[in-house]
């Protein structure tokens, strides 16, 4: 039968008065005796006392132990990674997600050319990076943080007529774009107001590229190539940012969602659900050389993610594709990883090589790949210039929304773990930019 | 007595993540040993637990309460165990789940790979430290927890057995947990 919560330690705090009551309604729960009220209140508790869930668990140990109930207990959350798989975050985790990584340290000074190409072609661009980032109170600091862009630039395909391109002028360059958090945006003025398509990009933190933006060079990746099972491996060494909030389960096959985005694929190998990936390989049955990018985003199994996948493409005869593995922690993961794809898969030593690692698309060139992050989640924006159609709307695979509409000669796609409504905001922002741009 | 899983699985039905979040922990360690027992690569292992519950949170709309909670979740686990393990051989060309489920000598090198000793090591340091716990409750304490975990009788039978008011018992329970805690807390902190 519930019982109603007699406690009353008017002798505390209302703060140790809270706790003390949190923890007496956890004890309920665990016995089955908590009342409706009590339960409503305990579980919003959870949101921003973290300890309460670690209470809890700790609690049902407990009983666990003394009933001697058979346990090998692990000092792993899986409810963590549950949560983190079901896009369901607490407020006060939300900080947590933030990756570790230093941009400043990772910007190579080596590239000024591929810099200046950069800077002319957003030149005219000012990305809006809508509210994403209210799901709590640190909005205001995000800006100030290395909140980051990666920008695919130069973005070269593969053709059935050339399937080996060569050389490291033809390799798609991943720029790391130092960001400037700019002032908040008021409009002050109607007339600029009247500017705006979307009052989001004017009531929200703006971001600017930098001139002179530094990038680094591809060098920094080690780069293999092989002859059993895929035509290559390329293991990014640096931290890339192109870290999302592990939310994508499956690969994601643009060939069948977005067919002009054909051969751009984009895997998190944080999930227990790579079966599923590699299965999805092999449906493709891919005829040319395509890109595969892992991106592992998980701190503590990426890396056995990684090859375990890596086992499975080097085992899969059907496929032979280059392969990139981005590692969104350390340059020692990837070592590892390396480690064992020279040790641990068919890989003749002497192939060795640059390796025709790129970015594809069977659209038409320039497509530039845009990647919007907030420390949370991330965005990418293709754009492609030159095209025009009236077709807009929105598609769904697996966790992944899609948007996709033609403005202002620019073909848009937004793809992202976010929601529709957020990723078309991400569009409309972008687009309003573009009105004044050059297509 | 209402059933603490019958109570979150209904709030977790009604959309609230948080109660199936508390699902979670309260039965991650049970279902990774079952999973373990039936994978034994303890990377996979977590990863199909990990399987587990989202099929039962993406189940659970269909989850009409004919069973216990846990005894679906059973179910649910052992299935996606087995069917991981025959994907594990369909890509190692291996011959018979049966012989594999029936024989665990007959695990590949990496499915034997699934060093457990210190994890067991850690289990037995929990039971001690909550066996040495228990020993150090005042006896009302004491056993007030134990009819209530061991015996699994109710607050108003243990107040019966007790002589003492139902409120009393939720007390005692409630100290006796705390006390306990305070012991577990440092082994298992981060």
């Amino acid at each position: 039968m519930p019982i109603s919560n007699p406690y009353c330690g008017n002798k505390y705090s209302k703060i140790r008065l809270d706790i003390q009551q949190r923890k007496y309604q956890l004890s309920d729960l665990v016995d089955g005796v908590i009342v409706a009220d009590d339960l409503t209140q305990l579980l919003n508790s959870l949101d921003n006392d973290p300890e309460l869930r670690k209470l809890w668990m700790r609690y049902n140990l407990i009983g666990q132990i003394m009933r001697k109930e058979p346990l090998n207990f692990r000092a792993v959350d899986i409810a963590d990674k549950v949560r983190n798989e079901l896009g369901f975050v607490y407020n006060h985790e939300q900080l947590k997600l933030t990756p570790k990584f230093n941009l400043l340290t990772s910007i190579n000074k080596s590239c000024a050319t591929v810099t200046s190409r950069l800077s002319a072609l957003f030149a005219n661009i000012r990305y809006a990076w809508p509210n994403l980032q209210s799901r709590g109170a640190w909005v205001g600091i995000l800006p100030a943080l290395a909140i980051s862009i990666m920008v695919w630039l130069h973005t070269d395909w593969y053709s059935n007529n050339n399937p080996h391109t060569t050389g490291v002028e033809n390799l798609a360059p991943v720029s790391t774009e130092q960001i400037l958090p700019v002032a908040y945006h008021v409009p002050n003025q109607e007339s600029e107001q009247a500017s705006k398509l979307d009052l989001l990009v004017a009531t929200h933190h703006q971001l600017q590229i930098i001139d002179n933006t530094e990038i680094t060079d591809y060098p920094q990746f080690m780069n293999i190539s092989g002859q059993a099972g895929f035509s290559g491996i390329a293991l990014q060494s640096k931290p890339v940012l192109s870290v999302n909030n592990n939310l994508v389960n499956r690969i994601v096959p643009f060939t069948k969602v977005l067919p002009d985005l054909a051969y751009i694929q984009h895997i998190n190998s944080y999930t227990p659900l790579l079966r599923y990936a590699r299965s999805d390989i092999a449906d493709l049955n891919l005829k040319t050389p395509y890109s595969v990018d892992f991106t592992t985003a998980i701190p503590t199994d990426g890396t056995g993610s990684a090859k375990s996948m890596l086992r499975s493409l080097t085992s899969n005869q059907g496929i032979s594709c280059p392969v990139m593995f981005g590692d969104a922690r350390s340059k020692d993961n990837m070592k590892s990883i390396f480690w064992y794809a020279n040790n641990h898969t068919h890989i003749d030593p002497e192939a060795m090589e640059t390796l025709n690692v790129k970015q594809t698309s069977s659209g038409t060139p320039p497509i530039k790949r845009l990647l919007f992050f907030d420390n949370v989640t991330q965005t990418s924006v293709y754009l492609e210039s030159g095209t025009n159609d009236n077709r807009r709307g929105h598609k769904q695979r697996g966790t992944l929304n899609i948007w996709q509409e033609y403005r202002s000669g620019y073909k848009i796609i937004a793809v992202g773990t976010i929601a529709k409504n957020r990723l078309r905001n991400v569009v409309d922002s972008l687009a309003l930019q573009l009105v004044d741009a050059e297509p | 007595m209402p059933d603490t899983d019958e109570t979150l699985v209904e709030r977790a039905k009604k959309g609230d993540n948080r109660a199936f979040d508390l699902l979670v922990l309260r039965h991650q360690q049970k279902i990774l040993r079952l999973v373990t027992s039936i994978i034994r690569d303890q990377h996979e292992a977590i990863d199909v637990t990990q399987e587990v519950f989202i099929k039962a949170y993406k189940s659970l709309p269909g989850f009409r309460g004919d069973s216990a909670f846990y005894t679906w979740l059973y179910r649910i686990a052992v299935n996606t165990a087995k069917n991981a393990i025959i994907a594990q051989i369909k890509r190692s060309n291996m011959e018979s789940i049966d012989a594999i489920l029936a024989e665990p000598k007959n695990l590949s090198p990496k499915l034997q790979d699934y060093a457990t000793p210190e994890h067991e090591l850690l289990s037995d340091e929990i039971a001690a430290t909550i066996n040495k716990a228990l020993q150090s409750l005042s006896e009302e304490l004491r056993v007030a927890i134990t009819l209530r975990e061991l015996e699994g009788m109710s607050y108003e039978d243990i107040a019966r057995a007790m002589s003492c008011p139902v409120g009393t018992v939720r007390s005692r329970i409630f100290r006796a947990r705390e006390t306990i805690d305070a012991y577990l807390k440092p082994l298992l902190r981060e």
